[in-house]
């Protein structure tokens, strides 16, 4: 029997066939179906009846075996999120935005403060002999006849003693 | 399980496709966000998995292909060229990998996978109690992978006939048309116990 058989005059011949092939490839609830085709058949939301009546059965009972078997047993296994997150850590980027400000997270905040650290602690190194070479130029100036020179012997004196190694 | 009372769109944004959120997570791991690489691997990690799980019936091998797509996200996030199609494009990349994969591994395997059935047994005798859900299962991973692909998008993921084509690369017509293969290959699969299978589910109810 046929929508038209019904006695309903909703629908065209072309209409019924587009019912016929929503059926077969999204199944009986219209709520599956292409946004397009629920909205030019948004009647037969309230009125399911008017569907080919064999076509729907069929689709119907299909529905709800593919519902009966669910998706599979396919979480993902323990702790898979984890593993991705520590081989990201050690992924560089291809294409990181140089305009955008670095992240900071994790490793990289420990060493960008580590970087940093040394950073002071090399500038204070060198302001606090720079000061001590420019008052041994002063202090010397008939062995040393400027600042860099008395850096290189102070330097060399330094290498000497393994002071700086 | 199933959709049930959902639409699809409905359904599509419930799993987590939120593409604004997408597009704003991904600009973020482009700076080399961390954090919002790990936001958008809780939003779309179980549905690549799941997909290349059906691919390659494997799960420690479906981990393997999920995690790469992932890590292909991470090195080059401006490969995603529509950054609200994001989930799209990480299911395409973990299919595609798992597909890759199955090709390595049989290498007999011509280029239409949908010619190959992928070797489940087929039901072919009277159907024990408690065995629908297994016998339905075991047709559907007997489907050739774009049918059982684009009827898992659909059906069971709740993706749009759109986005559905888009992960698979091929026209809105053919996934409709792969729906209704997949439906009628596992009608005709299943016929020999198809009332043993509905009655078993009227018992049920």
């Amino acid at each position: 029997m046929t929508v038209r058989d019904k006695g309903q005059d909703m629908f065209s011949s072309a209409d019924e066939q587009r019912l016929r092939e929503l059926l077969a490839a999204y199944g009986r609830n219209p709520l599956r179906w292409p946004e397009a085709d629920r909205q030019q058949f948004a009647g037969l939301v309230r009125a399911p009846h008017l569907l080919p009546e064999g076509p729907a059965s069929q689709a119907a009972e299909l529905d709800r075996l593919l519902d009966a078997s669910g998706p599979g047993p396919l979480q993902a296994p323990a702790g898979a999120h984890g593993r991705l997150m520590q081989r990201i850590a050690s992924e560089p980027q291809l294409d990181a935005d140089p305009a955008a400000p670095p992240p900071i997270s994790g490793m990289r905040a420990m060493l960008a403060a580590g970087m940093m650290a040394a950073s002071i602690a090399l500038g204070v190194f060198v302001g606090l002999d720079t000061t001590a070479v420019s008052t041994l130029a002063d202090a010397l100036p008939g062995q040393a006849s400027s600042a860099d020179e008395v850096l290189d012997l102070v330097l060399s004196d330094q290498l000497d003693d393994g002071s700086v190694l | 399980m199933g959709l049930k009372a959902e639409s699809q769109t409905d359904v599509a944004t419930a799993g987590g496709a939120l593409p604004a959120v997408d597009a704003v997570l991904l600009d973020r791991v482009s700076a080399g966000d961390e954090t919002a690489f790990g936001q958008i691997a809780d939003r779309h990690y179980a549905v690549v998995f799941r997909v290349a799980s059906r691919v390659l019936g494997d799960p420690a091998e479906a981990e393997d292909v999920t995690q790469e797509a992932f890590v292909r996200l991470w090195r080059d996030p401006g490969v995603v060229r529509n950054p609200a199609a994001l989930r799209s494009w990480l299911i395409q990349v973990g299919r595609n990998l798992a597909i890759d994969r199955i090709r390595r591994t049989k290498p007999s395997t011509p280029d239409g996978l949908d010619d190959m059935p992928d070797g489940a047994t087929a039901p072919d005798g009277a159907l024990r109690h408690g065995q629908a859900a297994d016998v339905v299962a075991a047709a559907m991973a007997d489907l050739p992978e774009r049918q059982r692909t684009a009827l898992q998008l659909t059906y069971f993921e709740g993706l749009g006939n759109q986005e559905t084509a888009q992960v698979m690369q091929v026209s809105v017509e053919a996934v409709e048309s792969l729906l209704s293969r997949a439906r009628r290959a596992l009608r005709e699969a299943l016929s020999p116990v198809w009332g043993d299978l509905i009655e078993e589910l009227e018992q049920l109810k």
